[in-house]
Formats: C-alpha cells, sequence, structure tokens
C-alpha cells in the first residue's frame, strides 16, 4: 500500500510540474490541481493506512485504524483548494474572454509596451477626476 | 481574560460581515468601519497590557486539552502585531474615502479588509500549526479578492502569478505540517517543540525546510520575490499600502514563531541569514532601476524583508528583538510611504516617477510626511529607522556574522539611494504650471490618518529604549521554548485569569 501510494504521490507531482510548467493557464490550473492531490495523498499516508476497520467501533486492534487527525486535514485542505481552484478557474475566464487565448502574461510589462491607453483605463478605476486634462501627458517619455 | 484572543479574531469578522450585507451606496459603510477598526483597537490595547508583564494567554477551543484541541496563544508578540494590525487597519479605513478612490473600492475593499485581518489576527494568535495554514489561507483569499478590487486590466494580468506564486507556497506548507505530524504525532506549536526535543532527524529537518521556504516565499524573500513588486501596484493605493504594511509581516511572523524550530536546525537558520543578506541587496538593488513608484516600494519590501529574516535566522536575543523592532517599525513607515506614493499618483494621474515629476513639491504636508518615512526607512538618526537598523547592525556585529553585515550596510546606500531618486522626481523638482492646476481638488484634512500614522513612528524612535526592552523581552519569550510551551501543554484555561 505504501508503495502504492508513493508511486501515487510521484505520478502526480510529475504530471503537475509538467502541467504547471506550461504557459497556458488553463494547463496549470489542471497542474495546480494535481499537486493538490499529490500533497493530500502525503498528508494521508502520515496518518497510517489501515483499511480494515472504521474508528468508533470499540475494542478493535490499533493496528488496524488509521489516525483520523490527517483525514480531517486533508479534507480541510480539500475544500481550501476546491475553493481556489474556482477563484483561479474564474481568472482563467476573464482574463481567456479579454485576451482571445490563454497565454499567462507577465505581470512586469517593460515600459515600453505599455500603451498609453492602459495607463487611462486603470486610472479611470482609481476615480481620478483630473484625468482627462492629463492625458497629453500619458505617453511614453522614455 | 482568555477571551481576548479570541475577541480581537471574531470582532474583524463579524465587522466584515456586517459591512458586506450593508446595502450598496449606503453612507454608513465608512463610519461603519472606522467604529469597528477603533473597537479592535481597543480590544488590542488590552491585548497589550494583559501581555506585556509576560503572562501568556491560553483559549483552549470547547476546553480539549492542549495537544489533542486547537489553542489560541496570545504572548508579546502577538499583542504587538495584534496592535499594529489594528492600528493600520484603522489608518487604512481612514484614508480609502469614495471620493478619492471611487465608491466602488470602498464597497468592496473594506469588507474585504477586515476579513483579510481577521486571518492575520488568527495566524497572530493561533497555537496551532494546522490553524496557522487555515488562517494563511483566510489571509490569501481575501487579498486574491483585494487584489482584483480595480478590475482594470492591470489587476487582472497580477491575478494568475500571485495566486499561482502562494499556492505553491501553501502546499509546501501543507506537506510539511502532514510530516510534522506523522513524524512527531502533533501539530501544536507548544508540544512540537517538546516532542522534537532539539535533535530532528531527516524527515522532521526536511518539514521544517518546507515550513521555512513556504514562510520565505509568503514574505517576498529571494528567490521567489517577483510576486510581490508584481501585484502589490495592481491593486488600489490604500490596499496596497495595507499589504505592505501587514501581508508581508505574516511570512516574517510566521517565522519568527518557529524560531524554536529554527534553533532546532542550525542548517535551516543558516540558510535564512544568507537568503536575508541576499534579499536586501536584489531588492536594492532591484529598487533602484524601478521607475514605476509603487513598484520600488515593492523591491523595497524585499529588501527590508530580507533585514528582518537575516535578524531572526542569527537566533541570539538581540537579533531576534532587533528583528521585532524592526518589523514593528516597518509596518508602520512603508505603509505611511504607500499611502504618499497613492497620493501622488492620484495627484498626477500617472503610475511612473517620470511623470508624476514635481508633482509633491507644492504640497507641504506630503514633504514632511515623505521625507520622514523615507528618512525613517534609510535609517536617518532621530527616527525609529535608525535605532531599527542601529540594533540589527549591532546583533550581527555581535554575531560575527560579517559578510551579511556588510551585505546590510550596502543595502543600506541602496535604501538612500532610491528614496532620493524619489524626492529628486517627485518632490525637489521646481513645479510646473501642470501640476499646480490640480492641488484644489485634495481637501487639507484628508491626510489625517497618515500623520497618526508618523506620530506612533515618532513615537517608537522617542521611546526606542523602552522599546527595545520590549522587543528584549518578546525574543527571549520566543527563544525559550519552555515559557511558551509550559502555559500551554499543562494547560490550565485559568492562567492569566484575574
Amino acid at each position: 500500500m505504501t508503495l502504492a501510494l508513493t508511486l501515487a504521490v510521484a505520478l502526480l507531482t510529475g504530471a503537475g510540474v509538467y502541467l504547471l510548467l506550461s504557459r497556458r493557464m488553463f494547463l496549470s490550473i489542471l497542474g495546480f490541481s494535481l499537486l493538490a492531490h499529490a500533497a493530500h495523498l502525503v498528508v494521508l499516508a502520515s496518518g497510517g493506512w489501515a483499511d480494515k476497520a472504521p474508528i468508533v467501533v470499540p475494542d478493535t486492534d490499533r493496528q488496524l485504524l488509521a489516525d483520523p487527525v490527517p483525514q480531517a486535514f486533508v479534507l480541510t485542505a480539500i475544500v481550501i483548494s476546491m475553493t481556489v481552484s474556482v477563484y483561479l478557474l474564474a481568472v482563467f475566464v476573464t482574463s481567456s474572454r479579454q485576451a482571445g487565448n490563454d497565454l499567462v502574461v507577465s505581470p512586469f510589462p517593460n515600459d515600453a509596451e505599455r500603451d498609453a491607453d492602459e495607463v487611462a483605463a486603470e486610472l479611470q478605476g482609481l476615480g481620478d477626476k483630473d484625468q482627462a486634462g492629463n492625458q497629453g501627458h500619458g505617453g511614453n517619455t522614455a | 481574560m482568555t477571551w481576548l484572543p479570541v475577541a480581537t479574531w471574531l470582532q474583524p469578522a463579524l465587522a466584515g460581515l456586517i459591512l458586506w450585507l450593508m446595502p450598496r451606496g449606503s453612507s454608513w459603510r465608512r463610519p461603519f468601519a472606522l467604529i469597528f477598526a477603533l473597537a479592535e483597537l481597543g480590544l488590542a490595547v488590552m491585548l497589550l497590557r494583559t501581555t506585556a508583564e509576560g503572562t501568556i494567554l491560553v483559549h483552549a477551543f470547547g476546553s480539549w486539552a492542549a495537544p489533542f484541541g486547537i489553542v489560541f496563544v496570545a504572548d508579546r508578540l502577538s499583542a504587538i502585531l495584534v496592535l499594529l494590525n489594528a492600528l493600520l487597519m484603522l489608518v487604512t479605513v481612514g484614508m480609502l474615502s469614495g471620493q478619492r478612490h471611487g465608491r466602488r473600492t470602498v464597497e468592496r475593499g473594506v469588507p474585504l479588509l477586515f476579513l483579510l485581518s481577521c486571518g492575520l489576527v488568527g495566524a497572530f494568535q493561533t497555537g496551532d500549526l494546522f490553524h496557522l495554514f487555515v488562517a494563511f489561507e483566510v489571509v490569501l483569499l481575501a487579498s486574491y479578492a483585494l487584489l482584483q478590487v480595480p478590475g482594470n486590466a492591470r489587476s487582472k494580468r497580477a491575478a494568475f502569478p500571485n495566486i499561482a506564486v502562494n499556492l505553491l507556497a501553501s502546499m509546501f506548507f501543507f506537506v510539511g505540517v502532514g510530516v510534522l505530524y506523522g513524524r512527531l504525532g502533533t501539530v501544536n506549536l507548544a508540544d512540537l517543540v517538546v516532542q522534537l526535543d532539539g535533535n530532528p532527524a531527516l524527515p522532521e529537518t526536511f518539514a521544517i525546510y518546507l515550513l521555512a521556504v513556504a514562510f520565505g516565499t509568503k514574505a517576498g524573500l529571494v528567490p521567489l520575490l517577483f510576486w510581490l513588486p508584481a501585484s502589490y501596484p495592481a491593486t488600489s493605493g490604500p490596499i496596497a499600502a495595507f499589504f505592505a504594511g501587514m501581508m508581508t509581516k505574516l511570512g516574517v511572523f510566521a517565522l519568527l514563531r518557529m524560531t524554536p524550530l529554527l534553533a532546532a536546525t542550525p542548517a535551516i537558520s543558516e540558510v535564512l541569514v544568507w537568503v536575508g543578506a541576499i534579499s536586501a541587496i536584489v531588492g536594492g538593488l532591484s529598487a533602484i532601476s524601478e521607475y514605476e513608484l509603487r513598484r520600488l516600494l515593492g523591491f523595497h519590501i524585499v529588501s527590508q524583508v530580507g533585514y528582518m529574516v537575516l535578524g531572526l535566522g542569527l537566533l541570539t536575543v538581540n537579533a531576534v528583538a532587533a528583528a521585532i523592532f524592526y518589523l514593528s517599525h516597518h509596518i508602520l513607515v512603508k505603509a505611511a510611504l504607500f499611502f504618499v506614493a497613492d497620493e501622488l499618483e492620484r495627484s498626477a494621474g500617472s503610475r511612473d516617477l517620470r511623470q508624476i515629476f514635481a508633482r509633491g513639491s507644492s504640497r507641504p504636508a506630503l514633504i514632511v510626511l515623505f521625507l520622514a518615512a523615507a528618512f525613517s526607512l534609510a535609517g536617518l538618526p532621530p527616527l525609529s529607522g535608525f535605532f531599527a537598523k542601529l540594533g540589527l547592525f549591532h546583533a550581527t556585529f555581535e554575531a560575527g556574522a560579517w559578510i551579511p553585515l556588510a551585505a546590510l550596510a550596502i543595502a543600506s546606500v541602496y535604501t538612500l539611494a532610491s528614496m532620493l531618486k524619489i524626492w529628486q522626481l517627485a518632490f525637489a523638482a521646481p513645479e510646473t504650471d501642470a501640476s499646480s492646476s490640480q492641488h484644489d481638488s485634495h481637501k487639507t484634512g484628508s491626510l489625517l490618518p497618515l500623520w497618526l500614522l508618523l506620530a506612533v513612528s515618532i513615537a517608537l524612535a522617542l521611546l526606542a529604549g523602552p522599546a527595545f526592552r520590549f522587543a528584549e523581552a518578546t525574543a527571549q519569550q520566543l527563544l525559550d521554548p519552555a515559557t511558551y510551551s509550559n502555559p500551554v501543554t499543562q494547560q490550565s484555561p485559568v492562567k492569566g485569569e484575574k
């Protein structure tokens, strides 16, 4: 059982990291899910792997029992990772709809790449009333 | 008094919920938020006064004894951070106004800020490693949402890298917790130290290493630092200021909390010293080359987090005390700089220093605020940063860590240089006609919360002696596992009851 678990963790981690390194956002998100499953299995394994007896029956041999605490940890972590996955998918949907593709873009655009329109649009969001009078300065001076 | 840690934790959660449920467009949201923030500040002051004498408050949920149930433990370090969090919360809510940042920012941002605060306060006071993980996730989820408050192309672009890096770090954290539990059979922080008993085997060392990597990443240390300067400028100004003040400190706090574990694994603490030194230099150099104001300040955070981590990695009482003092000073000053940056950006209508050019030169209040914060950060004498740096340099000198000491000194020069860069471009240049026409739209009273931040920072400098002694007492509490563990594991929930 331990060997099977180890192999499963290795496989999930390998596949997860491979997908994560993709520039396509959707594949990266899948990669994160696989990595999360790998992490969950590791923690589950730390509680022992006894699938022979339920934990509530009195007078069972303790050797047959798995520790329930890591199971509780994993349950919590599954909820959290699902929430984050949903959020990531929402990010994926909005950004791919906007850009027409699902490539991850650098959060560090070179200043030359940033067009004045985008800066203006950003500042509209900041609620700046004086924006209109300032648009002439918006271009690149570099 | 054991309800106090729980109260400081639940109050922001309830406040966030109430503020969220308020009807759209309600003009009561901000006054209520201010009242909630003041209430939190009051509770935090009570907490500090209770723990100042060395009492450790332990609240066992459902009266389950320590290693089995989840406990909240408030010691001096928790109290300091809960207090600073409440203070920064008050200032942030004060600076966030619909007039200046848009109604939408207030409506969405303020409730989320309270939820973020709830996660932070939970993390600062938990006595349980797994609950620390959950608190981290609460903070992160709130911060992902806060990053999207402006809802523009910039914030959308910053979303994925930010989440990806933090998610990866969370997985490291989770596996670390799992391995520690598998080996030691406990996730109670106090009990972990007892069970570890100073000699970790390879799996434990590996788990502690995973935790250090996770916390270091969330603090913005080398090598995984670029998410930080990429994401902080993407959100609204005051929110970014709160992030800059408190969020990165969460990682540093978690590292401070695990100093007893680090003490058992000298190899890892040594790595932290070097990582801190390298971060200080890399962050400082990157900051100098930046022209975008908030990104420049973001790289600065990396540099200064490096200082703190270097201090705590040395693990001597003086060094850890200096790191704690530096942490407190940095929360105040860094947030103040981000608020000033927000003011400049909005008056110039640009994020770039070359376009902000001279916008600050006719606003004396802003000049004073900037100079005080910048000089404090650079470590010039009468301000809190001087004492923070002096303490850290002294402790590094004492520990005989010559190369890290040199790195700190070089990084200081970089800090000063990048602050001078902002000064030259934004304030010192002669004002042009275009910049003078815009000032009347800003009300004079609007910087009031910022003065409060500055006043606390100056108070920290004036009372540097007592503050440092308090930091030393905090460090002693952290480094002596028995003082933290005994009240927790002996499980007397009445402890500290008066």
